[in-house]
């Protein structure tokens, strides 16, 4: 009897234990866990984007084209990885920034975009849409406490590239 | 002799001077309470800004022999820093012969707001695009 009254006691301390240590464990890996890596992308508003487009293709030297241009890089992690950053100018009128109001939004580069949004949900950050996947990786848009939108990507680099190449599109670099 | 100083005409040559932008330096927005926003930041997006913002690490070249920087900061809504520019945020462009570049601006009738100023950390100097954003240019020191 003593000895099935111990047993039981040690079931269930190695179950708290192991209960204890799996919640420290979990807490780790989202402390640990990459959120964002770089800077994916700067869009901002503009009475006239063609206009604009050209002035910094004239007087910057950016590689232009009707999306705006894709910074290149190399991963900082990885510098045998390519890594771009979009600069697109939008209409004044555009609703791609809503419901935010600012002037501008910013894309943020994510390692584990289907990890994150689970753990942003569960911090009580707003998600503004459901997780897109394109070929050149996946996207969401989650809002900051002030009514920023942010674009989160987590982007296939490769094919990203191909892309552009496929497209006759030279990138600023 | 002849030959050493084609060969060395050829090094020059293949060196691209001409001056332009080559990526992006920074990303600098208002909001009403840096503080807070920083720590919103941090903790959901693991973006760590100390009082000059946050770095973000790359790579110029394929070997990882040269670093690049692109910085990311908050400002207050009452920031000088933007003037005259009444937008919300300002961009920082990294050039390449940043001397030269202003220039040619100059040149080109563009609105140049200060002097070129030299830092530890590299030239800077201020202009405005078409419609009245400021921006920062940086040739930097990585």
């Amino acid at each position: 009897m003593k000895k099935i009254a111990l047993l039981a006691l040690a079931l269930a301390t190695s179950f708290c234990f192991g209960f204890a240590f799996k919640s420290i464990t979990a807490t780790d890996n989202t402390a640990k866990m990459k959120r964002v890596t770089g800077i994916g992308g700067i869009f901002f508003k503009c009475k006239d984007p063609k206009k604009l487009r050209e002035w910094y293709q004239t007087h910057l030297g950016l590689n232009t084209n009707q999306y705006g241009t894709v910074f290149e890089w190399y991963q900082g992690a990885d510098s045998t990885k390519k890594g771009f950053s979009q600069w697109s100018p939008f209409k004044e009128t555009t609703k791609y920034f809503e419901p935010s109001t600012k002037e501008f939004m910013i894309n943020y580069r994510v390692a584990n975009l289907e990890l994150l949004v689970e753990e942003l949900k569960k911090e009580g950050v707003t998600v503004s849409d459901t997780l897109q996947t394109v070929d050149y990786g996946k996207f969401v848009h989650i809002m900051d406490i002030e009514g920023n939108k942010i674009e989160l990507w987590e982007p296939n680099d490769v094919v990203y590239e191909k892309l552009g190449i496929q497209m006759g599109l030279k990138t600023t670099k | 002799m002849e030959d050493q100083k084609n060969q060395a005409d050829n090094s020059t040559s293949s060196v691209d001077t001409k001056p332009k932008v080559t990526g992006i330096g920074g990303i600098f927005f208002k909001c009403k309470d840096p503080d807070k926003m920083k720590e919103w930041y941090k903790t959901h997006l693991g973006i760590d800004a100390g009082q000059y913002g946050a770095s973000f690490e790359w790579y110029q070249d394929a070997e990882g022999k040269k670093k690049g920087l692109t910085q990311w900061n908050l400002n207050s809504e009452t920031a000088k820093l933007y003037d005259p520019s009444t937008k919300d945020f300002m961009i920082n462009y990294r050039v390449k012969n940043l001397e030269a570049l202003v220039e040619e601006l100059k040149k080109e009738g563009v609105t140049v707001l200060d002097k070129v100023e030299t830092y530890d950390y590299g030239k800077f100097v201020h202009i405005l695009d078409a419609e009245g954003n400021k921006i920062q240019l940086w040739e930097p020191k990585d």
